[in-house]
């Protein structure tokens, strides 16, 4: 849908200010949006899935573990697609808050389109380098975007996320490098296109919601603190925006309609899309792209 | 890929003349293009599998049968994907000499969408209506089109494929009726609006082939001679078109699959909406029991 079909809807969550800022600086920041027994629920579930995590000694569909992961101090990198892991993750998805966030800026009919849970371990735990989310997963047009939820409180030292305002309106950047590999993020050599001076870093306590339009320029520096911060993201598209490369976990509730209907027409923005490796023979994450921990995966 | 960056590639059998009349009109025929040996080879498979169709009695993932066939008087109106069932017909495709063609109207990088072999058999089989084949298989974008191969001589008679000039560049059409099921076909609103007396009618003897833009609204009449009128299907997409909708029915490793060049790094799109067609993941009747309202589940399916 276009910006001013969604904005004529009437918002279930935010107010018409808040649209307006997301569709002018591409994110949003949404302070303790989501307490109380909500939050407490999602926090002691992701706890328990921590606890699962220190029998398993290596990567597997479930979790993606740091190198140095061991059962008596879990370094988890990534839980995937949470959703599909516990009920309880997939009704924060589908029918939730956050799932009115989604509404509010993509219109009625809405997809989710895939859900993961970042670490973020304490002490270095990852740095995610500058990218843009839509080439990994390209639709038919832009009404696409991710709603993040600090499930800690996140201060700078953390490594909160950093989105660039406004870069949801520039250009899709390459995200391979010079040999023609994929690397899942920005190439140093078009830094200069990105206006870094601008950055803002989206901080706030546990509960805190970020939203970020699919084309953001964002990233995270490590966590140099002693805690943890987990992010639980859940990405949502318009539903008159189809998929057009392979889901990176393809499996049960890829694109399911979690509000309204599914589109009976196409819609399609003009602008081409930068698509990923072909990702249908299994995904590894952003994390080993980016580290080069994978050379196959690197290497298209 | 646009008209105009393709145009910029030399092409490898046809001529400029003809590319730019498949541009501007939407559909360009070539009058005895492939050779008789080719002819004898896809002929050689194709009776194999007439006679493997006698011992049915209905249509089933390969064979799409018309309601009268019978074992001593096969009515074939389809085989369905034929590139899956022999390699003839997969060479012919991704090798032969259509696959030039194809790449002189999609450019150097093109993958390949589907097969099918539709038989029009004689004395008044199946009327296709008229239709685009976009909306039956959206893409990122329209740069794809199908090449259709007589195998035999057609006339006027036989119901040579017909398509509007231009058509291409005018509205995609909603294929639903007004009960909104699927119709597979323009509704007789918008079929009234087209200048169907502009048509082109495509006859031709055996080894002619008829090439039209997924967008071209097309369709054809009853084959009302004694001989039947078969016409082999293959359909290509610039590399630059993702399709948006998995390919119905059965698994078909040739789905997608390289041609020619490398699969894009940048999907293109258009800008003009286009309706989704039903859910096929559940199985795909053709376009002749719909279009004939044989299967009313599928008339129903969204």
């Amino acid at each position: 849908m276009k910006m001013e079909q969604v904005l004529a809807e009437t918002p279930k969550v935010l107010s018409q200010e808040q649209r307006a800022f997301y569709f002018e600086n591409g994110y949003l920041l949404l302070d303790s949006f989501i307490s109380g027994e909500r939050l407490k629920a999602l926090q002691d579930l992701t706890k328990s899935f921590v606890d699962k995590s220190r029998s398993v000694s290596a990567s597997n569909d479930m979790f993606d573990l740091e190198p140095d992961h061991t059962a008596d101090a879990p370094r988890v990198r990534r839980l995937n697609m949470p959703y599909r892991q516990d009920p309880g993750y997939w009704d924060f998805t589908s029918n939730s808050p956050i799932t009115d966030v989604a509404q509010d800026l993509l219109g009625p009919n809405v997809k989710v389109h895939h859900s993961k849970l970042n670490f973020k371990w304490s002490d270095g735990g990852e740095e995610v380098k500058w990218h843009q989310d839509i080439p990994f997963y390209p639709h038919t047009n832009y009404g696409v975007l991710a709603i993040g939820i600090y499930l800690d409180d996140v201060d700078e030292e953390m490594g909160p996320m950093g989105v660039i305002p406004g870069s949801h309106k520039g250009e899709i950047y390459n995200h391979y490098n010079d040999k023609d590999q994929w690397i899942g993020a920005l190439d140093e050599k078009d830094f200069g296109r990105v206006n870094f001076d601008d950055v803002v870093w989206l901080k706030g306590p546990a509960g805190s919601v970020t939203v970020h339009h699919c084309r953001t320029v964002h990233g995270s520096v490590p966590n140099s603190s002693p805690r943890s911060r987990n992010l639980l993201i859940n990405a949502y598209a318009a539903a008159d925006a189809l998929t057009v490369s392979a889901h990176p976990y393809p499996g049960p509730k890829t694109n399911h309609i979690v509000r309204g209907k599914p589109a009976r027409w196409v819609e399609y923005d003009s602008e081409p899309c930068l698509l990923p490796p072909d990702f249908s023979e299994g995904y590894s994450s952003i994390f080993a792209a980016q580290q080069e921990e994978d050379e196959t995966l690197a290497t298209v | 890929m646009t008209p105009e960056s393709i145009l910029e590639h030399a092409p490898k059998v046809l001529t400029q003349a003809q590319r730019e009349a498949y541009f501007r009109d939407g559909y360009v025929s070539l009058d005895g293009f492939v050779s008789k040996e080719w002819l004898d080879r896809l002929w050689a498979v194709t009776e194999e599998f007439v006679e493997e169709s006698r011992s049915l009695s209905k249509s089933d993932d390969k064979f799409d049968l018309e309601p009268d066939h019978t074992a001593d008087n096969p009515r074939l109106r389809r085989l369905t994907w034929p590139v899956a069932h022999h390699q003839t017909y997969w060479e012919f495709a991704s090798r032969g000499p259509i696959a030039d063609v194809a790449e002189d109207l999609l450019g150097p990088d093109l993958v390949f969408h589907h097969s099918k072999l539709n038989f029009k058999w004689s004395g008044g089989g199946e009327e296709v209506k008229w239709h685009q084949d976009f909306p039956f298989y959206p893409h990122s974008n329209a740069s794809v089109l199908a090449i259709g191969l007589y195998m035999a001589d057609v006339d006027d008679e036989m119901g040579p494929l017909g398509a509007i000039p231009g058509s291409h560049k005018g509205p995609i059409y909603d294929h639903f009726n007004d009960k909104d099921e699927w119709a597979g076909a323009l509704c007789n609103a918008d079929e009234a609006k087209l200048p169907l007396e502009t048509a082109g009618y495509m006859a031709g003897k055996a080894g002619t082939i008829t090439v039209h833009h997924v967008r071209t609204v097309h369709g054809s009449m009853p084959n009302n001679s004694p001989r039947m009128r078969p016409l082999l299907i293959n359909a290509y997409a610039s590399a630059d078109a993702y399709s948006l909708t998995p390919y119905p029915g059965i698994a078909c490793p040739q789905n997608e699959m390289v041609v020619r060049g490398k699969r894009a790094r940048w999907a293109q799109f258009d800008q003009e909406a286009c309706r989704m067609p039903p859910d096929w993941s559940g199985g795909y009747s053709s376009i002749f029991a719909l279009q004939q309202a044989e299967d009313d589940s599928l008339r129903a399916a969204e």
